[in-house]
């Protein structure tokens, strides 16, 4: 078998050895051009106007001010009316101009006018568009209001005040069970009245990724202390820089 | 250091917030001509700059620059836009990470918060001005021997507010300097080469 060993300390030409970095004399003097130090001759400033709501319809787009502003170049309408946005800093319109505050002049002067669409930015409030809606009860309503644990009792008031706009059959009920809806509830659903649903808005909410493992509920009820606390996440980019 | 030993902003027009609020009112009733305007506020006439460009006197690095600029533009705008001198980065454009440190009369400031109309009577030094010629100044060449950056972006800001820094204290002690230079970001996380800078001019011992 081949041996390998280091070569001798005094005879590495790196290992071991402090090596200055190459560029570090031209960037702690403040001399190295990044991209962004280079002004080469008619270069132009641009910027986007974004979505300020996280979920909305655009309704319409005015950008003929901006347009007739002196040092705008070009005003491009990125995502047209009609357009249902679902994030607030999505992009709408784009414009270019001789400089940034001829940019910035320009986003303020277009209008844009948006349908505001339910949406929830903190998932430590209750969901407001099940508290708002007073029709029957759809088969979405019922999974958001499990899903966010909604009190039993809330849920099976809203049942019977409401009804609900959907037939389970006893395959449902089974997996209802299955995935931990209280029987209380269970009962209240075979009770409810049907009524026919109208047309609602879709639910804002996407389904949750839940995985158990293991049997945490044991775990908690031999456990010697219980700490209960609610944690959010709050939203990370992958670029920080 | 630039929160504690800034120069307090002294009145010099005697135009208070309130007032400045009725000029603005005047002002923007005025209709749009060209030339310098003057409004009777507060009992003194003022003169009013903008919107549109006004001429503007620097003195950077002591030499005298001119320019014709829109009143809103900052100095460190200015500095890279108009005259070339790209040391000043703008990163965060609102006086928190530093990274466009320049000296005021000596003072660090932070460029993207000063107005370039603001600046025309003061002695601005950037970066540029203190490396000697093609020779890095001692600041400089700690940066480079202690490996004190990495992408180099914030790098310029915290040589001017070190270079700055040990003139008013000449004997930090490491928390002097943590304390110094808390006006500066390194998104990198070169901090401990940055200190080791600052005390390797000191003769401080390293903490």
């Amino acid at each position: 078998m081949t041996q390998y060993s280091w070569p001798d300390p005094a005879t590495r030409p790196l290992l071991g050895k402090k090596i200055d970095r190459v560029d570090g004399p031209s960037k702690s003097s403040g001399r190295a051009k990044y991209t962004y130090d280079y002004y080469p001759q008619g270069l132009l400033a641009g910027s986007i106007l974004r979505c300020p709501y996280a979920h909305a319809k655009i309704v319409s787009i005015d950008t003929s001010a901006a347009e007739k502003m002196p040092g705008v170049k070009a005003v491009e309408i990125i995502q047209k009316p009609g357009t249902e946005i679902f994030w607030a800093g999505d992009e709408i319109v784009g414009v270019a101009a001789v400089d940034e505050g001829t940019v910035h002049d320009a986003l303020r002067a277009i209008k844009v006018e948006y349908e505001v669409l339910p949406h929830f930015v903190s998932d430590a409030e209750p969901p407001k568009i099940v508290a708002a809606d007073t029709g029957p009860i759809s088969s979405d309503d019922f999974q958001d209001m499990e899903e966010n644990q909604v009190p039993d009792e809330e849920v099976i008031a809203a049942i019977q005040k409401r009804g609900i706009s959907f037939k389970p059959s006893d395959k449902d009920y089974e997996s209802m069970k299955g995935m931990g809806v209280d029987s209380s509830i269970i009962a209240a659903l075979k009770k409810a009245k049907y009524v026919e649903g109208a047309a609602k808005p879709k639910s804002p909410y996407k389904k949750t990724a839940l995985q158990t493992q293991g049997e945490p509920d044991k775990a908690f009820s031999s456990a010697a202390a219980v700490s209960e606390g609610v944690y959010g996440m709050p939203c990370i980019v992958h670029c920080s820089l | 250091m630039k929160k504690n030993d800034a120069p307090k902003p002294e009145p010099t027009s005697g135009v208070s917030r309130r007032d400045f609020m009725k000029i603005s009112a005047v002002t923007s009733a005025l209709p749009l001509v060209l030339g310098p305007k003057v409004v009777h506020a507060a009992g003194e006439d003022v003169a009013v700059l903008g919107p549109g460009k006004v001429p503007v006197a620097l003195n950077v690095n002591g030499k005298k620059l001119q320019a014709e600029l829109e009143p809103r533009v900052t100095l460190l705008d200015a500095l890279r836009g108009q005259f070339n001198l790209t040391g000043a980065k703008r990163v965060c454009d609102r006086g928190a990470c530093g990274a466009c440190t320049v000296l005021m009369d000596g003072k660090p400031v932070y460029a993207c918060s000063v107005l370039a109309i603001d600046a025309q009577n003061a002695k601005i030094t950037t970066i540029e001005a203190l490396a000697e010629g093609d020779k890095l100044s001692p600041v400089m060449q700690a940066f480079v021997e202690h490996d004190a950056q990495q992408c180099g972006f914030c790098t310029p800001g915290f040589v001017v507010a070190i270079t700055a820094f040990l003139q008013d204290h000449p004997k930090p002690t490491a928390d002097d300097i943590r304390h110094g230079l808390s006006g500066n970001f390194c998104r990198c996380g070169t901090y401990s080469g940055i200190r080791a800078v600052a005390l390797a001019h000191t003769g401080g011992k390293r903490s």
